[in-house]
């Protein structure tokens, strides 16, 4: 994996072996296995920063990133996964799916859908993919507060 | 690569075990495994000082532990959790079934 130079949030990030995908994407392709679930949560920490998340906010998006991700290891573990990152003014939008772009059947247990529900604004899960959104709330504004 | 994913550590002491890392599908079954055996006492305790992060999978270790624990007449608590962890029991509706000690 190979990531270009760049933030999101701030620019132009989005290359992945030299592919671009648009402007504010980075596109990851991982194993579908539980062990790459802490290389998401890396990138989704350093993605959550750069939006300006919280630090509550960026624990928040990890847990999401991860319970997300066993969803679909659970299904189709001999697969791979492409996990979009979409950074946007104030948010990050996020699509998992298998690389091959192939339907998924997804049938999440309860408390992992009930972790989804309270820490981001909006998921779906799909025919295609599980899609998420996280927005920042909370995030330290320089200079606010000070005279 | 064969060493990537969450790192856990597990070390058993007289009244529980200290665990630090993080905890999720890849680590779980870890936990798991060394909440198993249950140490003689009455009230076992797990510090979790050094754990930086934990999903649904370590929810459900804690739950078997817990559960575990009450039927052996034993008493299961969480020591020192992160905010973080603490989150995730909160969020989950949990708080009933997972015991924390500051």
């Amino acid at each position: 994996m190979t990531l270009g130079d760049g933030l999101i949030g701030g620019g132009r990030v989005s290359l992945m072996n030299g592919t671009s995908t648009n402007d504010d994407t980075v596109d990851v392709i991982v194993p579908l296995s539980p062990r790459h679930a802490s290389t998401l949560r890396t990138m989704a920490a350093t993605l959550g920063a750069d939006t300006g998340f919280s630090i509550d906010e960026i624990d928040d998006f990890k847990l999401a990133i991860t319970e997300a991700f066993s969803m679909l290891v659970s299904g189709y573990s001999a697969q791979r996964a492409r996990v979009s990152f979409t950074g946007l003014a104030s948010a990050v939008d996020v699509r998992m799916s298998l690389e091959t772009g192939d339907a998924i059947s997804i049938e999440p247990d309860e408390l992992a859908l009930a972790i989804m529900k309270a820490v981001v604004d909006s998921y779906q899960i799909g025919r295609n993919a599980i899609s998420l959104r996280k927005v920042a709330v909370e995030a330290f504004t320089p200079g606010a507060g000070t005279s | 690569m064969s060493d990537q994913g969450a790192t856990l550590h597990v070390v058993r002491n007289s009244d529980g075990w200290t665990v630090t890392g993080e905890i999720d599908a890849h680590s779980a079954p870890a936990l798991a495994t060394a909440f198993g055996d249950l140490p003689d006492v009455t009230q076992l305790v797990a510090d979790f000082a050094g754990v930086t992060f934990m999903d649904s999978s370590g929810l459900r270790v804690l739950l078997d532990a817990a559960m575990k624990a009450a039927a052996a007449g034993k008493t299961f608590a969480i020591a020192h959790p992160q905010p973080a962890i603490r989150r995730v029991v909160e969020i989950s509706g949990l708080t009933e079934h997972l015991h924390f000690l500051d």
